[in-house]
């Protein structure tokens, strides 16, 4: 084995460790040393480099975990990059893969990195025109974002209702000679927050209000914009209503359930 | 261009009036007005004692939820049922949600909800 450590020139609180050749029991103690020194430093995100890497036997792997408890521990966390097909195999089969976060390049490790502990908000503006037939490939879109994001599939599937049924109202009840609709999505590992801007007559607007200020929260709710915002209010955190004379501006705000 | 949705329709054996309606796709607004067609068009053929099988519905919003409660309130005024089976979790957490298990019959499967058809008898 041939190990060589530097900093990152992406970000000096991540260490690139660079493995070589096979990684044997016999390894073991020097590697843990290696970890100990980095951790020592306060560096607490380390991308294990593997291209190189011809083998990894079950009592380094159990070095390897063992190491990212620790870093998991002081709030970091190590990666592996580059591993070869088989390999990757093999760390599949002795169950690395519920333990490490494998991923191609640095590059993505970094992409990683950033969502997970630099809480960078990812940003998507949709405009859509104002028929309800647009809506559902919006909504659909958004659910994978939170999806490939790595929310729950009920988180998904609960901003996919949330999308659908503020993006419904405002077509539904907004002005109809609006020219189109915006929704800006943005997210990061904590929370989702949508925000819908249309264009509505004063009069609804208030009445849209006021169906958010009342507690209607049952089926039993008469109207179905009533239902369609009760339900939005019990699935999210927060909603505003913004109103001026240029339009009304819905802000909804979800926390991330594993958050 | 509206979400897909399907309906396949068919009878339900040892039910008088009953059908076998299976949901496929995701019930919203664009097509909440064709749904409500189809099934009221049976309901007012006299088909009122309905098992709706959700086994593929993946997605149903607010105003899905209302034609359903609709076509349940529609069948027992005619003395009729529309019964639920094999809600998806995510599904029925909206359903639960919002209130509307308590207004709904709702079944684990095709068969429990036939079976319950069949003991009104």
């Amino acid at each position: 084995m041939r190990i060589s450590q530097q900093v990152s020139s992406h970000d000096e609180r991540i260490v690139l460790l660079h493995f070589e050749g096979d990684l044997n029991a016999s390894d073991c103690e020097a590697t843990s040393k290696i970890f100990q020194e980095i951790i020592d430093s306060k560096k607490y995100f380390i991308v294990a480099l593997m291209e190189n890497v011809t083998f990894v036997s079950s009592p380094f792997l159990g070095e390897l975990m063992g190491c990212k408890l620790r870093l998991v521990e002081k709030g970091g966390n190590m990666v592996i990059v580059g591993l070869n097909y088989d390999l990757r195999e093999r760390l599949i089969q002795m169950g690395a893969d519920k333990i490490f976060q494998f991923y191609p390049d640095t590059h993505t490790a970094y992409n990683h990195y950033h969502w997970e502990y630099t809480q960078t908000a990812q940003v998507v503006t949709i405009t859509l025109p104002p028929k309800l037939q647009s809506v559902p490939a919006v909504r659909r879109f958004i659910a994978g974002i939170a999806k490939q994001k790595g929310y729950t599939a009920r988180d998904s599937f609960r901003i996919e209702t949330i999308v659908d049924e503020i993006a419904n109202n405002a077509i539904e009840h907004g002005d109809s000679t609006q020219p189109e609709i915006s929704v800006e999505l943005r997210i990061d590992r904590k929370k989702f927050e949508l925000l819908v801007r249309n264009k509505t007559l004063m009069d609804k607007a208030n009445q849209l209000k006021y169906v958010l200020e009342a507690n209607k929260e049952t089926a039993q709710t008469g109207d179905t914009r009533g239902r369609g915002l009760a339900l939005v209010k019990l699935i999210s955190n927060s909603i505003n209503v913004s109103i001026d004379k240029s339009g009304t501006e819905v802000k909804i705000t979800k926390m991330r359930e594993d958050s | 261009m509206d979400t897909q949705i399907e309906l396949q329709i068919s009878d339900l054996d040892n039910v008088p009036h009953g059908k076998l309606i299976k949901f496929m796709g995701d019930l919203d607004a664009t097509n909440v007005e064709s749904t409500l067609d189809q099934v009221t068009k049976l309901i007012k053929e006299g088909f009122v004692q309905i098992v709706a099988d959700f086994r593929n519905l993946r997605y149903v919003n607010s105003t899905g939820l209302g034609i359903l409660l609709h076509f349940s309130k529609t069948a027992k005024e005619k003395s009729g049922c529309f019964k639920i089976a094999n809600v998806n979790d995510n599904v029925y957490e909206i359903i639960e949600i919002i209130g509307a298990n308590t207004l709904l019959d709702i079944y684990d499967n095709v068969e429990e909800a036939i079976g319950s058809l069949q003991a009104r008898r």
